[in-house]
């Protein structure tokens, strides 16, 4: 999978959020905010394909936890960005 | 992304602004709920939403709608006259619908974003170029001196 790169990330009152777009270009009212973990995730994969192993790694070496947890939290990212319609 | 329902959140007006403009100067339609009253009856507070494009420096008509900086201030309203300055430039005098009194100016470099179409709540949206929004603008502009009285009766029906 890979973010669209329609998207991008900006900075808003002091919160990392995303703006969705859609067919009346950047929608403002639906606005999608990335904490500190899901920021991280963003930038370190925005701009490649990656798999939902990748986040787990990604996650494991960034926060130094165990693997179950790492691919619980990887596969419900990938799940949000999927939801959210993030990806390319 | 935190795992939680969808909320709302309040960005100050200024931050806010500051980033529909930046889209906007980037060439991306964009849409937003209006806030406050002083496009009524076109657009209602918290309820309408209004795409915007960005300005291109054309010549502008009376009765479009403007986002523009009046005295450090985003300001969404309708374009009442226009005038040419001795330079050669325009100078569009403005106001807002659902106000009877108090005008703004906007010159073109205030102006980043020109209104495209309302959306309603339900979804129906309103092309500021069609035929329908003009005369209802028109209309709007015309009945200014009777105005107050007319937002009486519709902020009672139409809210």
């Amino acid at each position: 999978m890979k973010i669209s790169s329609k998207y991008k990330v900006r900075e808003m009152a002091g919160q990392h959020v995303v703006i969705i777009q859609g067919r009346n270009g950047e929608d403002m009212t639906k606005i999608i905010s990335l904490n500190d973990s899901s920021l991280f995730l963003w930038n370190r994969m925005n701009g490649s394909e990656f798999s939902a192993d990748d986040v787990k790694s990604a996650l494991m070496s960034e926060y130094g936890i165990d693997e179950a947890t790492a691919s619980r939290d990887a596969e419900a990212w990938c799940r949000q960005l999927k939801d959210c319609n993030l990806l390319a | 992304m935190s795992g939680k329902m969808p909320q709302t959140i309040v960005i100050p007006n200024d931050v806010f602004f500051a980033s529909v403009c930046e889209s906007l100067a980037e060439g991306r339609p964009v849409t937003f709920t209006v806030k406050g009253y002083s496009m009524f009856p076109f657009m209602r507070n918290e309820k309408d939403r209004v795409c915007l494009e960005r300005y291109d420096g054309r010549m502008l008509a009376v009765g479009e709608v403007i986002l523009f900086i009046y005295h450090g201030k985003h300001i969404l309203h309708r374009i009442y006259s226009a005038e040419m300055s001795p330079d050669g430039r325009p100078l569009y005098r403005t106001m807002g619908d659902g106000n009877v009194r108090g005008v703004e100016y906007a010159r073109p470099e205030d102006i980043s974003g020109v209104m495209l179409k309302r959306i309603t709540p339900a979804g129906n949206e309103w092309y500021c170029n069609s035929v329908s929004w003009k005369i209802a603008s028109s209309l709007w502009l015309r009945l200014l001196p009777v105005r107050r009285l007319l937002l009486a009766v519709l902020r009672r029906i139409r809210r």
